[in-house]
């Protein structure tokens, strides 16, 4: 398999190969290229100075700097990097319900790492099969034995946008901690609980094609994905203005994106860009292109949904990921290598 | 003038030097596990950001010891990162409240404009040619990097901070030898690059000739409920006069307190060339609330250089046109200037009374906040009609009017609940504002959505007491903690208040 990456490149992260380091300062890609080439890619998980490629021959491949204190989150396998997440205004959560994170927040350092346990009684915590962070708060997807699905948001009520869901519509409290006391928000009693504590974003809970498979988050834009491949949309329409993603058109409300009413395969969501994958192996990307994220050259951003021609020769594009400032497309080569 | 560039050449290369070094001690301090005492400001934005700041900081200084072409072509680069670092520390500023936002991340701001101003002066030419800009607008960009630093991020930081980045201002702004002129219509670079910046004082006469701001007020309320006004007091006259009512002090205009200040004579702010001269030719940047009043939707806030606002804004006056959709009132407003221009500083003095010892607030000891070290000042500046709607302050308030008159309307503490206080809107707290809109009530101003929304209990707000007064160029309207407040400018206005308590 190939790994196409784009976008900042500052401390490196787009460099796997370590021969080619230099003391020259990294520059950023413009377009997506050819960064890696390594058997059975299984996840790729950006970070804002780092990439982690997770491999099953090769075990798990870095680039750009990993800052002492993130060495911890470095060794786990790949399907752990959906159960943590930390906001940019110091909010740090990790599902420890799952080895082998059940000890790992003991490890963590500073900010401390709440429990997902605490917003949750037990009986969802154990159903919730993805965490994602945007700058201000938090989403959870829980997935019950029936096969239903919920998506949780909680989160700075300025940006109450994001939460996509009427305040007063809070998970019910049950004796359990509220994220208020779990990260002892100093004494702000205007801060409502409400907007901080975990509550349902109904609009998602009964969609036409079936249940939410994903969750992607960055910035103040959250994206859901339905198992009938519909994308689904919602964010803080101002600070999606004011960073370069005006286009998107998001609200407090979840919107349908339809680009070319093409079916979703996969989405990521950077800081202030989007990267999507229809099923019929197209890329499209929309946002900021400050730092060639876009993948679309020299253009300074991308108002509406923008198709990308990747050069990438006779390979089918399997998966999006984006870090806050890049977009990495995960390659899949026809010859029978996996 | 070469003097004050070689200086200013230094000053950028130590800044560089310190910056390169404290973030190297961090990174060493990083890799032992015991935690000392704290190296720098900046410590805690990160191990990837501290690295990233100080190779930014190191290359600086290796192109100025090489400045050769191999050289030149990074230096686009360099721009980007530090405007990556910018950009960065910048987001946290929107993602924490401001109360809640660690100060590293606004030193971090403070340092990479730092260095972006060090980069543009020590490679003019390479900056200009990555910029495709001029040299003019090249020098615009260098006062508003370090502009946006002091207004955005407060510029904190014990070894750089504020102090270097007035310092390299004052530098630059001689090293141009942008001759403070009165003829502010005439630009800058045409102007005769030989004296010296003048020094007031010296230069009585000169502002004495150039012309004043309009008088012009295109609607003056009338004023049935006046404020008392009365000579200066002492300052155990003033403290006895606030001390002497049971229920909190009432407001007062003290008049000629402040007529012997700088800004009245030898300064004057009623003339748009001494402002401009006091501005680096007005490049400097200041904050500017559009739209008619806060609580408006339309309201928003920009920065622009004090030149545009004078000239698009209040100077020429806009009163011979009708107020259009397109030209909103724009309101430089309760914004810190003499902190951000130290030299307007110089123009106004604190009154004494804000060293005494007034009453807390008089109904609700809560809002009391904790003993300011300093008297706050604010400046309010703008054109006629600008409104600052009915709110109250938890502050002690001396609101000096140096040019130009205001309309003030103010209600007594004790009146809070009949007042309408707002709630929490869009997660900002607006309890310290009323719900009315005392222009749209009294039939002064149309509603803001235009219609006839006037809304619900207009006819009891309207028996709410209230006192009102003009307040004239010289006057000193004492509003005591708690009183609400209306403020409307009648004509081109300028004041200072000071909170205190």
């Amino acid at each position: 398999m190939e790994l196409y990456a784009t976008g900042l490149n500052a401390w490196g992260q787009l460099h796997f190969d370590k021969d080619e380091q230099s003391n020259e300062e990294p520059d950023d890609l413009s377009t997506f290229t050819r960064v890696l080439t390594v058997n059975g890619i299984e996840g790729v998980h950006p970070f804002p100075s780092y990439t982690l490629v997770h491999t099953k021959a090769s075990g798990i491949l870095s680039a750009g700097l990993i800052p002492k204190d993130d060495l911890p989150l470095t060794t786990l396998p790949h399907p752990s990097y959906s159960r943590f997440a930390q906001t940019s205004n110091g909010l740090s959560i990790i599902n420890d319900t799952h080895p082998p994170l059940t000890n790992l927040s003991s490890l963590l350092p500073q900010p401390p790492w709440i429990p997902l346990s605490t917003l949750f009684p037990p009986s969802i915590t154990s159903t919730v099969t993805q965490l994602v962070s945007y700058t201000t708060g938090f989403a959870a997807l829980t997935c019950a034995p029936s096969g239903k699905t919920q998506v949780y948001t909680w989160g700075d009520e300025r940006y109450a946008a994001c939460l996509a869901r009427d305040l007063t519509s809070t998970f019910p409290q049950t004796g359990f901690q509220t994220h208020a006391d779990a990260v002892k928000i100093e004494t702000d009693p205007h801060i409502p609980v409400e907007a901080i504590t975990p509550g349902i974003v109904t609009d998602l809970s009964d969609l036409p094609t079936g249940p939410i498979t994903k969750l992607a988050a960055g910035g103040y834009v959250l994206a859901a994905l339905t198992a009938g491949k519909d994308l689904y949309m919602w964010g803080h329409p101002g600070r999606a203005a004011a960073s370069g993603l005006g286009g998107l058109g998001v609200s407090d409300e979840v919107i349908p994106v339809v680009i070319e009413d093409s079916d979703v395969e996969d989405v990521a969501v950077g800081e202030a860009h989007v990267v999507v994958l229809t099923t019929s192996g197209e890329v499209f990307v929309i946002g900021s292109n400050s730092n060639g994220q876009l993948g679309l050259g020299g253009a300074k951003s991308a108002e509406s949904w923008t198709r990308v021609a990747v050069e990438k020769g006779d390979g089918e594009i399997a998966g999006v990921a984006a870090g806050p400032k890049n977009s990495f497309l995960l390659v899949r080569k026809h010859d029978g290598q996996r | 003038m070469a003097c004050s560039n070689e200086k200013l050449q230094a000053l950028c290369l130590s800044a560089a030097a310190q910056i390169k070094s404290e973030c190297a001690a961090i990174l060493q301090q990083d890799k032992g596990s015991s935690k000392g005492t704290e190296i720098s400001g900046l410590e805690g934005c990160g191990e990837p950001l501290i690295q990233l700041l100080g190779r930014q900081a190191s290359q600086l200084i290796s192109f100025h010891q090489d400045d050769s072409f191999s050289t030149s072509v990074k230096i686009p680069l360099l721009l980007r990162r530090l405007d990556d670092i910018l950009s960065e520390s910048y987001s946290r500023f929107y993602a924490y409240l401001f109360k809640d936002l660690p100060v590293r991340w606004r030193q971090l701001y403070t340092d990479a404009s730092i260095l972006k101003f060090a980069l543009s002066y020590l490679f003019p030419d390479a900056r200009s040619a990555a910029l495709e800009a001029s040299k003019e607008t090249a020098l615009d960009d260098m006062v508003k990097t370090l502009d946006l630093a002091l207004i955005l991020a407060g510029a904190p930081g014990e070894q750089r901070g504020r102090l270097w980045v007035d310092t390299a201002l004052s530098l630059l702004e001689e090293s141009c030898s942008v001759a403070e002129s009165t003829q502010d219509s005439i630009p800058p670079a045409k102007r005769p690059k030989l004296s010296p910046p003048n020094r007031y004082g010296k230069t009585v006469s000169r502002w004495h000739t150039s012309p004043s701001f309009s008088t012009h007020e295109p609607f003056t309320p009338p004023i049935n409920h006046p404020v008392r006004r009365i000579a200066p007091l002492s300052l155990s006259g003033f403290q006895s006069y606030m001390d002497s009512f049971p229920r909190g002090p009432s407001p007062v205009i003290i008049t000629s307190l402040a007529d012997t200040w700088p800004c009245f004579n030898s300064n004057p702010w009623s003339k748009p060339s001494y402002l401009l001269s006091r501005t680096f030719s007005g490049r400097r940047l200041v904050p500017i609330e559009l739209g008619r009043s806060y609580v408006d939707t339309n309201w928003t806030q920009r920065l622009l250089p004090f030149r545009t606002f004078l000239h698009t804004y209040i100077d020429p006056p806009s009163f011979s046109l009708p107020k259009t959709k397109s030209q909103p009132t724009a309101y430089l407003a309760q914004h810190q200037l003499f902190t951000q221009l130290p030299s307007l500083r110089n123009d106004i003095l604190t009154p004494d009374y804000c060293y005494t010892a007034p009453p807390g607030h008089p109904t609700n000891p809560e809002l009391d906040q904790p003993e300011l070290d300093a008297p706050q000042l604010n400046a309010w500046f703008g054109p006629a009609g600008t409104i600052t709607p009915l709110h109250t302050d938890p502050y002690h308030n001396l609101l000096v009017q140096v040019v130009g008159r205001k309309y003030v309307r103010l209600y007594s503490p004790h009146e809070t609940e009949r007042l309408r206080p707002r709630g929490k809107e869009g997660g900002v707290e607006m309890g310290n504002t009323s719900l009315f809109d005392v222009g749209v009530v009294e039939g002064w101003d149309s509603p803001p959505g235009g219609g006839e929304e006037v809304g619900d209990g207009v006819k009891e707000f309207k028996e709410v007491p209230y006192v009102e007064c003009i307040l004239e160029e010289g006057d000193t309207l004492y509003i005591p903690i708690g009183w609400w407040h209306y403020v409307r400018g009648l004509g081109v206005s300028f004041s200072v208040s000071f909170w205190w308590n």
